[in-house]
């Protein structure tokens, strides 16, 4: 037991502890301890008087009188009053995130329809794909401003035709596919040649399909759509207006 | 004191929207907070625009007030306040060349020492020039962590409790924040024994009895 107590004594107390015991802060056992080994131990002792001594010094750090008022005016809140009440910060981050989220659900839900549309055989040549550029579509507009995204959009779906059509072209040793895009849309009008003979009819058909009229016959391409551009708009725009608002917020703060 | 008494219906009419109620409690409590921001930015120019940010802020969340301690929230708020300093010095290095620098905090100090702290009694130790600008210099190199908790415990005087409310935290991390932070400081002193040991004597012949409780 005694042996104990002397190795107690021997070990030097913590830090820590010893500057819990500069403000009174030690619990009884540990106050006993350290009461026990700064008596004999010089180091410790040491330590304990350094230490109060700092605790002294920096509370007799000089402080000063604030070098002007701080008092508010009017003028400094009233734009707060204006900008900033309450609800409308709080709430405002929540409202844009519901509504980019939900913008981005009907768009995924607008595309998904899209290609489930599609009759069953072309689905399983060209559903994956698809759906992929349909993804990479909405990565790349969240990062466009949504001015420029829609004809890009426009773009990549056309490019994407043109190469599928030569794919299932290539599979499926289907004449017809081997056409620019805008015969792909031609099935009514297969006794018209792509190339000639009656274009008003052909420009009817191509042009609406690349406009986004939806689901005629057999269209398995159709570009863009209104609803998927509106919707991917909607999320473009809220996700930056969100964005913005943290960002203000942030400086503010 | 009498402005302590009227704190809770000076926050009620602060909630209301009364700048005039707000503004009492800002002339009682601007030095403290004042001094609070030069402790940890160690300029008077980033300690006032901290100051006024914390004031402006308290007055924006005024709100959300919770409890008893008006102290500890507004110290809070200000702590925040000069977090923010110190993370956009950060993130801009060149704006710290105001701050951490010996010779700079030294500047700081001497117009510090411009007015003399009408609370310290005849008394109390009179700390000498060089060893309050050498003592706001190793304040201004340890860890905004280290500093904040041992600005608000020994120059500030706040119990471990309204520590841990104002920084956010444990009592646990408190004490070990003050202790890290007062070691630094004593490793520090001790290499400048020309200051630390008349401050020792010192304190040693006013009497030390081993402990000091609150």
């Amino acid at each position: 037991m005694s042996v104990f107590f002397w190795r107690q004594r021997r070990q030097h107390i913590k830090e820590a502890d010893l500057s819990a015991y500069v403000d009174g802060r030690p619990e009884q056992t540990a106050r006993v301890r350290i009461e026990a080994h700064v008596e004999s131990c010089a180091e410790c002792r040491e330590a304990l008087v350094e230490l109060r001594a700092l605790r002294t010094a920096l509370r007799e750090l000089p402080r000063v009188a604030a070098p002007r008022s701080f008092a508010l005016r009017e003028a400094d809140v009233r734009p707060v009053a204006a900008g900033h009440p309450a609800g409308t910060t709080a709430r405002a981050p929540a409202l844009l995130g519901g509504l980019a989220s939900v913008a981005l659900v009907a768009f995924v839900m607008l595309v998904s329809v899209d290609v489930l549309d599609q009759p069953s055989e072309e689905r399983a040549a060209s559903s994956a794909p698809l759906a992929s550029q349909e993804f990479g579509d909405v990565t790349e507009g969240q990062s466009a401003t949504p001015g420029l995204a829609t004809p890009d959009m426009q773009t990549l779906r056309e490019g994407d035709a043109v190469a599928e059509g030569d794919d299932g072209a290539a599979e499926a040793d289907a004449g017809p596919r081997q056409e620019l895009p805008g015969a792909l849309y031609t099935e009514d009008t297969q006794d018209c040649p792509p190339n000639a003979d009656c274009p008003a009819e052909q420009d009817e058909v191509s042009e609406p399909s690349r406009g986004g009229k939806v689901g005629q016959g057999g269209d398995r391409r159709v570009p863009l759509r209104a609803g998927e551009a509106a919707a991917a708009a909607v999320a473009i725009m809220a996700a930056g207006s969100l964005a913005l608002v943290y960002w203000r917020r942030r400086v503010s703060a | 004191m009498s402005v302590r008494l009227d704190e809770p219906e000076l926050v009620e009419r602060s909630r209301r929207g009364d700048l005039e109620a707000f503004n009492r409690i800002v002339v009682a409590y601007q030095d403290r907070v004042y001094n609070l921001c030069l402790r940890m930015l160690g300029s008077p120019q980033a300690a006032e625009d901290a100051a006024q940010e914390a004031f402006l802020s308290a007055y924006r969340n005024v709100g959300r007030m919770r409890g008893p301690n008006l102290r500890s929230w507004l110290l809070r708020i200000a702590v925040n306040a000069c977090l923010d300093e110190l993370r956009r010095r950060r993130r801009r290095p060149q704006v710290s060349l105001d701050a951490p620098l010996p010779s700079a905090a030294g500047g700081d100090s001497e117009r510090t020492l411009d007015v003399a702290d009408s609370d310290a009694g005849p008394e109390s130790l009179a700390l000498s020039v060089e060893l309050s600008e050498a003592l706001q210099a190793e304040l201004l190199g340890l860890p905004p962590d280290q500093r904040l908790a041992v600005v608000l415990c020994d120059v500030e005087g706040l119990s471990y409790e309204e520590i841990a409310v104002s920084m956010g935290g444990s009592v646990g991390t408190v004490k070990s924040r003050i202790s890290r932070g007062r070691a630094r400081l004593r490793e520090a002193l001790r290499a400048r024994p020309e200051l630390f040991g008349d401050l020792i004597r010192h304190t040693e012949g006013s009497g030390y009895t081993g402990r000091e409780g609150r």
